[in-house]
């Protein structure tokens, strides 16, 4: 199902009554959390981590051109091919023609959140390519027609028996809610897609700009097999995820895997530097990289935003924040969801379309504490937020009461007769000592009545209490 | 074919041309070299016994043979008790300096063998070759180096050995010797570095933490989704 960050509050609001799936949010996010301070425990240097990883992203972004020009250099010195993309339908058409070339007809799909972003798995498949996404999460939402709930864990949001039930109604099996049979059977069933495809895709974690290389962290080998077996390899990567030196991927791998899943390393982690080399037994003939720009140039351009091109997209902030959990990752009408979500939607589609993201969290400022690359995600919300007020993005009844409370704060006239205004309307009606009423606003919080006495006569009556006591 | 890269290039320059915001964190700690930052690990009394420890706590089955016989026991006890029935070898210098194939073979006639090196000369073959080893119950490979605080196997492509060998089958047992082990990975990154330059080692580097595995249906641990679901290491310390 196609959704639209425009329709947050609907999405919210609809899945915040669904116990269920609350509850199936609930369970995976203090899982994962969990998980994760087990993992970090035994790491005295997690800060000194942390710091060192932002510096090197910042070093790195702020120098991007240079970066990218020797990644590009070093990938085709190896024997790679690589092509720069403005925006999604360039990158797609790079990958259909290369499909075309090599008369594939299958196409396999390691897990990637920068092909979800431009829809590459729908494009190819409008084309009459069969485009399988290998990894079971990504797996079980392709069948199901539905959006990644989260940036790591893709059916986070389903439960066994909804999995069983699409496996039985999808593939034609007989029903099983037993994960490990439905396990097995998407291995069989995978595996044949791996023997046949011609082309294979992945994303990127990580492009090393010294030795040309690209890594891909996983679990579940199926970035293996997609980078392996077909004849072809394309890697997809947003421009961001260059890094200087093969000597600093170390404190990234040491912090992704701990920040997302909780693991030390997780299974596999592959660094590919070019096509099969002469004498090699297997791996792809071509190897091509496709580097995405997709608003990300812009998003360069803000200074204040510039940061958010840090993440490493380890997912940690959406498993802790408050909103996130309630609401779960479909309400942000986005591939990506949650707090990082929440700031690089707007930049990618426009606030006009996801107005009501950055509102979407209580700047708890969680999801800052404990991104790996320390991105200070709720300051960057704060400024979103900002930039939709100036740019009229926010209903006209705020407005208007900002702007008379604006006018109410500067002028002391004004604030003492309003004040006595508003006294005088709520105890004519009888409603002096009750929590306020605005519409929408107070339905899902408490506006506290006002004080039987305002400030000024209590300063008075203390005045007055002093002089008779001397 | 270079496609939109002037203009994305030329984009990224104007964007550069504003400066960077002030570093907002308030204090702006010193940096601290990246080998320090793994320091703590080094705490370890014997690399090998670390290596071990995380080796299995990653689910992987680990175990040390003084000598080159015990090795061959050892697996064939393994291919008797999982009952294997087919056994795929790579022709990793270890593998080969063991002996394995002709060793293993002459003493299990029943079970069928796939040697790598062997069948992999012609593209046929080699089409073949993947087909058989999606089949195999075993693969028993060599590898380049260890990493003692992950428990990590680092396997490289070349000549020798394939990408999919330690992938496509049902277990991988990889046979090691103690000197291949490195403390981290930041110790271990700088010694590749210093020995292949900014020109890394075959066309893919893999670091294998334990077997496949999957966590993506409500968060159920799930070994072998894709890759092997068991994951062995045998350790020839003859010291």
């Amino acid at each position: 199902m196609k959704r639209t960050p425009r329709l947050f509050k609907t999405y919210a609001s609809e899945n915040i009554k669904d116990s269920r799936l609350r509850q199936t949010y609930r369970m995976a996010t203090s899982n994962a959390l969990e998980h994760r301070l087990e993992a970090i425990q035994d790491v005295p240097e997690w800060e000194d981590l942390r710091e060192r990883a932002h510096r090197i992203k910042e070093e790195v972004i702020n120098r991007l051109d240079y970066y990218l020009e020797q990644l590009e250099r070093k990938v085709i010195a190896n024997g790679g091919k690589v092509f720069w993309a403005r925006d999604g339908k360039e990158a797609s058409d790079y990958v259909l023609q290369v499909a075309h070339r090599i008369r594939a007809k299958t196409v396999v799909k390691s897990k990637s959140m920068t092909t979800e972003e431009i829809g590459l798995s729908q494009t190819l498949e409008e084309d009459g390519l069969e485009a399988v996404e290998t990894d079971l999460g990504e797996y079980i939402i392709q069948l199901a027609k539905e959006m990644p709930s989260h940036i790591t864990a893709p059916a986070l949001h389903m439960t066994r028996q909804q999995i069983g039930e699409l496996f039985q109604k999808k593939l034609g099996i007989g029903y099983t809610e037993v994960p490990e049979e439905l396990c097995a059977f998407a291995r069989k069933r995978l595996r044949q897609k791996f023997m046949a495809a011609e082309l294979g895709i992945s994303g990127v974690n990580f492009a090393l700009a010294d030795t040309g290389t690209v890594v891909i962290v996983e679990n579940e080998g199926n970035a293996r097999l997609s980078t392996t077996m077909p004849r072809v390899h394309i890697a997809v990567m947003g421009l961001e995820k260059v890094i200087p030196r093969f000597a600093d991927l170390p404190v990234f791998l040491k912090l992704l895997p701990r920040s997302s899943t909780g693991q030390k390393q997780t299974s596999y982690v592959s660094f590919i530097s070019s096509p099969r080399k002469p004498g090699e037994l297997d791996g792809p003939e071509e190897f091509h990289l496709v580097l995405l720009d997709n608003g990300r140039s812009e998003i360069l351009a803000d200074p204040k935003m510039r940061e958010s091109l840090f993440c490493i997209r380890c997912g940690a902030c959406l498993n802790t924040c408050p909103i996130y959990q309630r609401v779960g990752g479909h309400s942000y009408g986005s591939v990506y969801s949650g707090p990082i979500g929440a700031v690089i939607t707007p930049l990618f589609q426009g606030l006009n379309v996801a107005h009501d993201l950055p509102f979407a969290s209580s700047l708890c400022g969680s999801c800052s504490n404990i991104c790996p690359v320390k991105i200070d995600i709720h300051h960057q919300l704060l400024w979103l937020r900002q930039n939709a007020v100036q740019s009229g993005e926010t209903p006209w009844q705020e407005r208007l009461s900002m702007k008379l409370y604006l006018l109410g704060m500067k002028d002391d006239t004004l604030y003492r007769y309003g004040s006595r205004l508003l006294r005088g309307v709520l105890m004519l009606s009888g409603r002096l000592d009750q929590p306020l009423k605005i519409g929408g606003w107070s339905e899902t919080r408490d506006l506290p009545a006002l004080a039987p006495k305002t400030f000024k006569q209590l300063w008075r009556e203390m005045e007055r209490d002093e002089r008779l006591s001397n | 074919m270079n496609g939109s890269r002037t203009e994305i290039l030329g984009r990224i320059r104007r964007a550069l041309a504003s400066p960077p915001l002030e570093h907002h964190h308030g204090h702006q700690p010193e940096i601290t070299e990246i080998r320090k930052l793994f320091a703590s690990d080094f705490e370890i009394p014997s690399l090998l016994e670390r290596f071990r420890k995380e080796f299995s706590r990653v689910s992987g089955e680990a175990a040390v043979c003084r000598d080159p016989e015990s090795v061959i026991d050892t697996i064939k006890d393994l291919i008797r008790s999982s009952s294997f029935q087919t056994v795929a070898i790579s022709g990793h210098a270890l593998c080969r300096q063991l002996e394995l194939v002709e060793k293993l073979k002459a003493e299990l006639p029943q079970v069928h063998f796939v040697n790598e090196a062997m069948d992999s000369e012609s593209l046929l073959e080699r089409h073949q070759l993947r087909q058989k080893l999606s089949g195999v119950d075993l693969s028993i490979t060599g590898t380049e180096y260890l990493i003692a605080d992950i428990g990590s196997i680092v396997t490289i492509a070349n000549p020798q050995a394939s990408r999919q060998i330690s992938l496509l089958p049902t277990a991988h047992l990889v046979v090691v010797t103690p000197d291949q082990i490195y403390p981290n990975m930041a110790e271990l990154f700088r010694a590749i570095h210093e020995k292949h330059g900014d020109t890394l080692p075959g066309s893919a580097l893999t670091l294998i933490t334990g077997p496949s595995r999957t966590a993506d249906i409500e968060k159920v641990l799930i070994k072998g989704v894709h890759g092997p679901m068991r994951l062995l290491a045998i350790i020839l310390d003859e010291a």
